[in-house]
């Protein structure tokens, strides 16, 4: 019924668990490892998986909630929403732009030109072409 | 509160062995100078008394007792019937030291109503007095409360035993004796129980 | 929208040594509470009041909603107490003391004991003076957990215990703690095991609740930051509640973590504090701002 999910979590890491739970949570949804409609286990079941305090696991769903990734059934618990491809496609697009905005500042600290930053993009992306 | 006595006789039970071989041997040692039953219903129960109070001292039982579902009243209550019962026993000891004088022994060892209701009211009063004292000194003074309760005894047998004297010497009526020696001692019981109720119901409870 | 499973109002006990003054503390329902401070902070007096075991000066104690004063046998019905001291008796067996624990208790499931047994791996027939310090908890908790009580307190629990039984002890707790009307107090000098798996956390020192809050709470606002002693002015030390000072640097705490930030972040290192930093710290402070 509840399919595992592997969730890692560090102590050493200074992003507050809750974080980290809801961004490894919100990758698998948007990478599709979580279908749509999928059960989600308890907080408190999370919570004794995971070692930590049902308050966080609770935090950490109400934030997926808020993104609209999860909807919460009271009674019955928490399923991945069963959201449109559009939806997720612009979370994507957002978490891509993300990625993007680091490239950018990185290469500057670098003293790249855009241009160069380009010419490196379309190098990557022949060589991924090769490889198939 | 049944449970809070029972416990008190599990944790007892190899000291009633003791006890059981202490009536024997006195109670059928002509010999021994205090021949009655007064040794083997009045002396059993306070040594019942001042082993479980030293078993709980030991084992700072009132640190567990304190964690059950009881009831401070219940606590100190249960105390108090345990000296009825500890009587029974001595009771029954003293059918078995009867029965080994008269079909073993065959000597004869003399039983009064008299001498039974002196013994058991000599008991209940050592009660009256020791209980309140041992919940108002607390633990830490307990062995002393228990020396000072063996001194206690021997003044009440002594004293009781010379009214007993005098009793049968200018043939005082037995009967209101009889009658008023067991009221005596439950009321003063109960008093001592009121007292001891109040005591420990303003203290801590302590190891 | 939580209930109160234990509240402690105004709560005052006065000793030589020390006192606990005025104490109000609530302990939520379906939760792990566990209760900090130094040895001598006042944990044990203040659990010892709640079950009752104690007489305060003033104040008073409701569990379950009732008086521990007045209705202190329904209330421990449904307590499992675990100290780490727990004063069984000595010369008895395993199984004599359970027979003498059970009957007190209207729920008891004595399969539930059994297995409980056999998963802490005690045997019924071993005498208490021959168990360990470690073993003697465990058959307390064996005990604590055989009749299905609805509230744990746990009094250091974890002291004398080997690291790999406390492991597997936060495991059972978190067990228990998948039925949300189950509720658990656990007071312990050593933090690193309410690091994890605590919800909620009540702060005591020197007799008086520095703070009860939510771990996530907690760590909201508390952070450890570290860096040169250049950078402390009096603005910075006002926000630090206590502050270790060497010549290579310092190593403070403070509850306002994000007025830090705004005045340190990029010059000196701020991270989430452990329970134990937030205790060391104001312990510190406190003795500095006398």
């Amino acid at each position: 019924m509840v399919i595992p999910m592997n969730l890692i979590l560090s102590n050493a890491s200074d992003e507050p668990i809750y974080g980290q739970i809801v961004r490894q949570i919100r990758n698998l949804i948007l990478n599709n490892e979580l279908a749509p409609g999928q059960s989600l286990p308890s907080i408190r079941q999370l919570a004794k998986d995971l070692g930590i305090s049902v308050i966080t696991t609770k935090r950490a769903y109400e934030e997926l909630e808020k993104e609209g990734l999860i909807d919460s059934v009271v009674g019955k618990g928490s399923f991945v929403s069963g959201a449109n491809p559009e939806f997720i496609r612009e979370q994507r697009l957002r978490m891509l732009e993300r990625k993007m905005a680091e490239m950018v500042e990185e290469s500057r600290l670098l003293h790249m030109t855009l241009d160069e930053l380009i010419d490196h993009i379309r190098l990557i992306d022949d060589e991924m072409e090769e490889k198939g | 509160m049944y449970n809070l006595i029972r416990k008190d006789f599990i944790a007892m039970r190899w000291y009633l062995l003791f006890v059981l071989g202490y009536a024997v041997f006195f109670g059928t040692f002509s010999g021994f100078p205090v021949f009655s039953p007064i040794m083997i219903i009045t002396l059993p129960a306070v040594m019942m008394t001042l082993f479980a109070a030293n078993i709980e001292l030991r084992n700072k039982t009132m640190m567990f007792v304190g964690t059950l579902p009881v009831r401070r009243k219940q606590i100190v209550l249960a105390k108090y019937i345990s000296i009825f019962l500890y009587l029974a026993v001595g009771l029954i000891l003293l059918v078995i030291v009867h029965l080994v004088n008269e079909y073993i022994i065959h000597q004869s060892f003399p039983i009064t109503v008299l001498s039974l209701i002196v013994s058991a009211g000599i008991a209940m009063t050592y009660s009256a007095l020791y209980f309140p004292i041992q919940f108002l000194l607390g633990v830490k003074s307990s062995n002393i409360v228990s020396f000072i309760s063996i001194f206690l005894m021997i003044f009440l047998i002594s004293l009781i035993g010379n009214v007993a004297d005098k009793a049968t010497e200018f043939n005082w009526p037995i009967l209101p004796i009889m009658i008023g020696l067991p009221v005596a001692a439950i009321i003063l019981m109960y008093l001592s129980y009121r007292l001891s109720l109040s005591i420990f119901r303003r203290k801590d409870m302590e190891g | 929208m939580s209930n109160n499973v234990i509240e402690i109002h105004n709560l005052t006990k006065r000793f030589k040594q020390f006192s606990l003054e005025n104490v109000s503390l609530d302990i939520k329902q379906g939760f792990i509470t566990g209760l900090i401070g130094a040895n001598g902070a006042g944990k044990s007096t203040l659990i010892r009041l709640a079950m009752g075991m104690a007489v305060p000066a003033a104040g008073e104690v409701r569990i379950f909603g009732q008086s521990i004063k007045e209705q202190e046998a329904d209330i421990k019905e449904r307590i499992g107490f675990v100290a780490d001291d727990s004063h069984f008796y000595e010369h008895l067996t395993i199984r004599t003391m359970k027979g003498i624990y059970a009957p007190f208790y209207k729920n008891w499931d004595e399969t539930l004991f059994k297995r409980n047994l056999e998963r802490f791996e005690l045997s019924p027939k071993t005498k208490i003076k021959s168990l360990s310090k470690g073993m003697k908890m465990k058959f307390s908790l064996a005990l604590a957990l055989s009749h299905k009580a609805d509230l744990l307190i746990m009094d250091e629990p974890t002291a004398g215990l080997d690291p790999v039984f406390r492991r597997e002890l936060l495991d059972i707790l978190a067990d228990l703690m998948l039925d949300e009307r189950k509720s658990i107090l656990f007071s312990t000098h050593i933090t690193t095991d309410l690091d994890r798996v605590a919800d909620y956390i009540a702060f005591l020192h020197k007799g008086k609740l520095v703070f009860n809050e939510s771990k996530e709470q907690i760590f909201d606002r508390y952070a450890m930051i570290r860096g040169d002693n250049e950078l402390l002015d009096a603005d910075v030390r006002k926000l630090f509640v206590g502050i270790k000072e060497t010549a290579v640097g310092f190593e403070a705490l403070t509850n306002n973590r994000s007025a830090v930030e705004a005045l340190l972040s990029g010059h000196a290192h701020i991270e989430r504090p452990t329970l134990e930093d937030i205790m060391f710290l104001t312990a510190k402070g406190a003795a500095t701002h006398v």
